[in-house]
Order: C-alpha cells, then sequence, then structure tokens
C-alpha cells in the first residue's frame, strides 16, 4: 500500500464551554490517501467541520485538540500536525493544507480585490514580485475557468456572483499547490446547476493538480460524484468507513442505511412520503449512554444502550476489509434485511 | 460622484435657509432686549428714554419684524458681511476669526491625540480580548467615557493645577506673557493648553477606542477572517491589516460627525478654563443678546455640520469599494 498523504489516529476535539465541555470529535481515526477524494458525509453538528477545522489547526477557542494525531506525509516526511508550533503550522496553511468553505457570499474580503487576495497567498508562501504574484493570481482565475480573468482580477467581490466567488476560493486556495484541499461544503450554497459546475471543475483540477481533497458535505449526491472513499460521522463519531461504491451498494449501519432511505428515488411515486429516520440529533452535550445512535435505531438491543461499540470489520464474506462499521449488531441486520428482501 | 456632490450640496443650502431662519426667529423672540441692555449698560444715571430706545432699537434694526430683519441679514451675508456685533461694535468675521484659532489650537490637537491613542488601543484590547489586562483597561475605559468632561475637568483642575500646582488652573496665558521671547511664549501657551485638552481628550479616546474594539470583535468573526488564517496569514497582519481594514468604514464615517463638534464642542469646556476661544464667545453673546454674533457662529456650526455628514459619506465611498454615488 501507498504511504498515505495525512493520517489522523484516535483525534479528539473537544469545546470547553461554560454549559460544559463538548465533545465534537470523539476518537476519529481516517486516511486521507494520496491524490484520492475522502468524503466525510454527516448531518449538521456531527464534528465533520470540526475534523476538518482540526487538521488545519483553525478551531477557534474554547474549542481544543484534547489528543490523537494527525500525520502528514510531505516529501517522505511525516509532520505531526497537532504538535506543530504555530510558526510552522502557518507555514503549512495555503501552501500544503488549503480549505474552501461553505459560504463563498462571505468568505473573501469585501474590501480587498479578488486578484490581491490571491496574490495575497502567493507572496506569502513564494519569493515572487508583487507583479508575479499579480500574473499568477490571473492565471489561477483563468483556471478556474472565470470569464475575462486579467479584467475580473481587479474587481471586488460583491462584483462576482455565489458560484463565480466559490471559484475565486478554489484559485485562492489551489494558488500555491496545495497537497490537501479540504473543501467544507463546497456546493451547499449553491444553486444546482452552479453546484454541479463547481464539482466538476474541483474534479478537473484534482486531475491537474493531483492534490487529495477532503470533501465534507450532508449530501450523499455529492458524495457519489466526488469521494473515493466515505467517511459517515454520527453524534462526534465515525460510524462507517468504506470504499465508496462499497458503501453505497451495501450500506451496513443502521444510520447510513437511514440516509440511504430517506433519499427521493426517480422512479418512485411522486406521492409517496420519503423515509425519514426518527428522533432528532442529540446535543453534544447530553450524549446518549452506548452507542449514541440507540435512541433512533429501529434495531437498538439492551446492549446498545450499556456498551459502546467498536469500530469493527463486520464478519460478513461479501464485505471487503476496508470497510468497517460502527455497530454491534452489523452482522445480524445485514442477514434480516437479505431476508426481508428476499421474501418480496 | 460629483452630479451627487451637487445634488447633496443643493440640499445642503436649503437646510441652511430652513437652519438660519428658524434660529433667527427663535433669538428674537427670545426674551430680553439687547438695545434696552446695551443702554443700561452705558448710561450712568439710569434714566432711559422711550426716544432713546426707539433710536437703538433701530440702530440694531429690532423695529421691524424679524422675517424682515432675517431677510436683511440674509441679503448681507451673501455679500459677505455678517454684520457687525452689537457688544464688540466690530464686524462679526473678525470677532469669530480672532477667537478660532485658539479653539481650532484645543480641539484639532485632542482629536489627533484621539485617534493616535484609540486606534492602537482598540487593536490592543481586541487582540487580547478577555485577558485580564484588556478586562481592567476596557473597565477603566468605560469609567472614563461615562465621565462627564466637566467634572473630569473640574478633577484635572484640583489635582494638577491646585494640589500639585504643575500647572496654571485656568486662562490661555500668563500675565508676563507680553515680556516672554518667542520660545518661553510657546512654552507658556503649551502649559495652559495641557490640562483643558486633556479634558477634551480623555471622553473622546474612550469612546473611539471601545467604538473600535466593539467593531473589531464583529469583524473578526467573519467569514473572510477565517479565509485569511487558513491563507496562512499571521494574526498581527490578520487583525491589523484584513481585520482593521474592514473596521475602518464605521469609524471614517465617526470622523465627518465630529467636524462640527470641533468648535461647538468648546463651550463648556472654554468656560471652566477660561479659554477665550469660540465657545466662550458663543455663552456670552447669548447672554448679552449680541443677534449678529449668535447667527454667525450657528452660520458656521451649521456649514459645519452638513460639510462634515458630507465628508462622512464620500470618506465612506472611499474605504468601502460596494458604495458608489451616482
Amino acid at each position: 500500500m501507498t504511504e498515505p498523504l495525512v493520517e489522523i489516529k484516535n483525534l479528539r476535539t473537544h469545546f470547553f464551554t461554560d454549559e460544559g465541555v463538548v465533545k465534537a470529535v470523539e476518537d476519529v481515526s481516517l486516511t486521507i490517501p494520496r491524490g484520492k477524494t475522502l468524503g466525510l458525509v454527516g448531518e449538521s453538528g456531527c464534528g465533520k467541520s470540526v475534523t476538518a477545522l482540526s487538521i488545519i489547526r483553525l478551531i477557534s477557542p474554547p474549542g481544543k485538540i484534547v489528543s490523537g494525531s494527525i500525520a502528514f506525509y510531505d516529501d517522505g516526511r511525516k509532520i505531526e500536525l497537532t504538535t506543530l508550533p504555530e510558526a510552522e503550522m502557518r507555514k503549512m496553511r495555503g501552501s500544503r493544507i488549503a480549505m474552501i468553505f461553505q459560504e463563498p457570499m462571505t468568505s473573501l474580503n469585501p474590501v480587498f480585490t479578488v486578484g490581491s487576495q490571491i496574490a495575497e497567498a502567493v507572496r506569502l508562501h513564494h519569493r515572487v514580485s508583487s507583479r508575479e504574484a499579480w500574473d499568477r493570481a490571473v492565471e489561477m482565475l483563468h483556471k478556474v475557468r472565470i470569464p475575462d480573468a486579467q479584467r475580473r482580477a481587479s474587481e471586488y467581490p460583491h462584483h462576482f456572483s455565489g458560484g463565480m466567488r466559490q471559484r475565486v476560493m478554489i484559485a485562492m486556495a489551489l494558488s500555491c499547490n496545495p497537497k490537501l484541499l479540504i473543501a467544507d461544503e463546497p456546493s451547499t450554497a449553491l444553486d444546482v446547476t452552479i453546484q454541479a459546475q463547481v464539482l466538476d471543475l474541483l474534479r478537473d483540477l484534482q486531475t491537474e493538480f493531483g492534490m487529495s481533497i477532503l470533501i465534507i458535505t450532508h449530501d450523499l449526491g455529492v458524495i457519489a460524484e466526488m469521494a473515493d472513499d466515505v467517511c459517515v460521522m454520527y453524534a462526534s463519531k465515525v460510524v462507517e468507513y468504506a470504499p465508496v461504491v462499497e458503501l453505497f451498494t451495501n450500506p451496513l449501519h443502521p444510520y447510513t442505511r437511514g440516509l440511504f432511505a430517506s433519499r427521493p428515488e426517480p422512479g418512485k411515486p411522486k406521492d409517496q412520503k420519503l423515509r425519514t429516520i426518527p428522533g432528532v440529533v442529540p446535543s453534544p452535550l447530553r450524549f446518549p449512554s452506548g452507542c449514541k445512535f440507540h435512541p433512533r435505531c429501529a434495531y437498538a438491543q439492551e446492549r446498545c444502550k450499556k456498551e459502546e461499540p467498536v469500530l469493527r470489520r463486520p464478519n460478513l464474506s461479501q464485505i471487503p476489509p476496508s470497510h468497517v462499521v460502527h455497530c454491534h449488531f452489523a452482522e445480524q441486520i445485514e442477514e434480516q434485511e437479505e431476508a426481508a428482501v428476499k421474501s418480496v | 460622484m460629483l452630479q451627487y456632490l451637487v445634488r447633496r450640496m443643493l440640499w445642503g443650502l436649503l437646510t441652511l435657509l430652513l437652519i438660519t431662519f428658524v434660529i433667527y426667529g427663535l433669538i428674537r423672540f427670545m426674551p430680553g432686549d439687547p438695545a434696552l441692555l446695551k443702554l443700561y449698560q452705558e448710561s450712568s444715571d439710569k434714566k432711559i428714554t422711550a426716544e432713546q430706545i426707539e433710536q437703538q432699537r433701530k440702530m440694531y434694526g429690532l423695529d421691524q419684524p424679524f422675517y424682515i430683519a432675517y431677510v436683511k441679514w440674509l441679503g448681507d451675508v451673501l455679500t459677505g458681511n455678517l454684520q457687525t456685533s452689537f457688544a464688540y461694535k466690530a464686524p462679526v468675521s473678525s470677532v469669530i476669526g480672532e477667537r478660532i484659532g485658539r479653539t481650532l489650537m484645543l480641539t484639532i490637537n485632542s482629536l489627533i491625540l484621539e485617534y493616535l491613542l484609540a486606534i492602537p488601543l482598540g487593536l490592543y484590547f481586541t487582540a487580547r480580548s478577555s485577558r485580564l489586562d484588556e478586562r481592567s483597561g476596557s473597565m477603566l475605559l468605560f469609567m472614563l467615557y461615562s465621565l462627564p468632561s466637566f467634572c473630569g475637568a473640574l478633577f484635572l483642575q484640583l489635582w494638577f493645577a491646585v494640589y500639585l500646582e504643575w500647572l496654571p488652573l485656568h486662562g490661555m496665558q500668563s500675565d508676563n506673557y507680553e515680556q516672554l521671547s518667542t520660545l518661553g511664549k510657546t512654552w507658556d501657551l503649551f502649559k495652559h493648553a495641557l490640562l483643558p485638552v486633556a479634558a477634551f481628550t480623555y471622553g473622546g479616546l474612550a469612546y473611539y477606542s471601545r467604538f473600535l474594539k466593539a467593531t473589531m470583535n464583529e469583524t473578526v468573526r467573519q467569514d473572510y477572517i477565517r479565509t485569511a488564517r487558513a491563507k496562512g496569514i499571521g494574526p498581527l497582519k490578520v487583525l491589523c491589516w484584513h481585520a482593521f481594514r474592514n473596521s475602518l468604514i464605521p469609524l471614517v464615517t465617526q470622523i465627518g460627525l465630529t467636524l462640527p463638534a470641533l468648535l461647538s464642542g468648546a463651550i463648556i469646556l472654554e468656560r471652566i478654563f477660561s479659554w477665550p476661544g469660540i465657545g466662550t464667545l458663543f455663552f456670552q453673546s447669548i447672554l448679552e443678546r449680541d443677534y449678529p454674533i449668535i447667527m454667525g457662529l450657528v452660520l458656521m456650526f451649521s456649514i459645519l455640520t452638513l460639510l462634515g455628514q458630507l465628508l462622512a459619506d464620500v470618506l465612506y465611498a472611499f474605504v468601502d469599494p460596494r458604495v458608489s454615488y451616482k
């Protein structure tokens, strides 16, 4: 197996608020392969964004990485990000690890031209003249397919539409050839056609630049289109982790099953209501005991209330070793479901 | 932009007409007759005939209804003549001109000090947010902000002039001012101005640093600040460039609004420090019912207020690329 780009082991990120400790990320381990895309999926507040912000170390107080390790493999060097001094970390940000955010409308500074904002990133990490940095900014705007890039570089963010601003964000993020691009809900705030364009662009740029992408989303459609591997998070934990095709054909965790069942499907009668997962996401201040999903789980048993499961390979012949799940009864549930399908 | 400016100027002129007309009316209906006042001051035996009064009133133009007098005043103003002061028997423009520099000496210096100190202080407090030094500093600033300037002025006088005797209590010059060398004169003036400037400054300093900190606290939570940090920019540059540049927008609007305060805010403090400037003149002229002086000052304050607002709007377009006047 080739060396991964990022390896996160047992990461815990907690927020020490006045109301108590919010365990936003609990014992999360994942691997971002080189040049590939890892999708992080889950509901709002499940800890996916905090996981991403932990990698780039932009957790604001009272948040803190409590334990665990984040290893970044850069040209054969292993860099431990959790303990890297802030000055060194700053050099990583923008140059090795770049990030784009959900809100393209507010993520650019309104008082600077887009060209200068990109050029600033370039000059920060490379010894180039301001002229060269500006040319690079124009080149990047051209690469993200902004028409008339030369002229538009000297315009302000408010002259751009949401989709165009997200392209500017991508241009800025990629201006220093990062090894990892973290895309936190990059298309959520955009309308559907623009969404597809931005995702296409990201994929094309990945081919061109060869970076890894960590894409965070709650949209399974985005995952299907973008990701190579998928990590499903629920209530600060990884509940299922598998290659994308595997996950879509054999979802094992009751939560993942619920997510798939609640999708609208072409061909289904329109008047049929979508299935939902009963209950709500638990508050991170009052997580349930045992398996955190048990109050909402149709298959929950006594054991689920008491004992927290571990992330493990299920004992099922058709499941490849790369597929892991965080459930005591993954095998039994799979058999039940198989039987139900056969009986129909 | 030019078209916008012209339109604003025309509206400003209209506003100016309205302000001066209303105030002219108001002061004419104020109790107290300047003619009578003058005659009482001048006659020794306190026996004044109706004829004398009539004559004096005619001289002051008080025999006509106020709107006719206003039109005459306006006509004079348009030809550049602000009329003659009743009390000083000199042209209003020269009476004001003589004192305006003395007031500006206090207010401009204090304005410069306010901004010079408030901006670094506000930035520092933003960077040190909720630490001990910021908490106690903000507390102190809040107390200064709440302390009225006349109170602060009295404390300053009590401490530095009466108790320590380091600085003169009031006035602008020492008695022996004329005998001093140029350097000595400057030093003398400086010593006299120190306390008034301090009294002028502390309130605004507290206000602007608190204002800047509040704006900055809002700005540093914006998404583009996170973007800047994600680019790898250091905390100091994020604060002083990306965040401050945005917080400048509301701050600049404030500058325009302080323009009239440069002259009008001086009334109380100039009285306390017996500073012979515009504030003292305004106070005196109201007591003496010196209508031409009052109108001259009102005209000046009004123009400054309107210009200040215009300046704020122009600066606004200058610092915020999203704003343009078409």
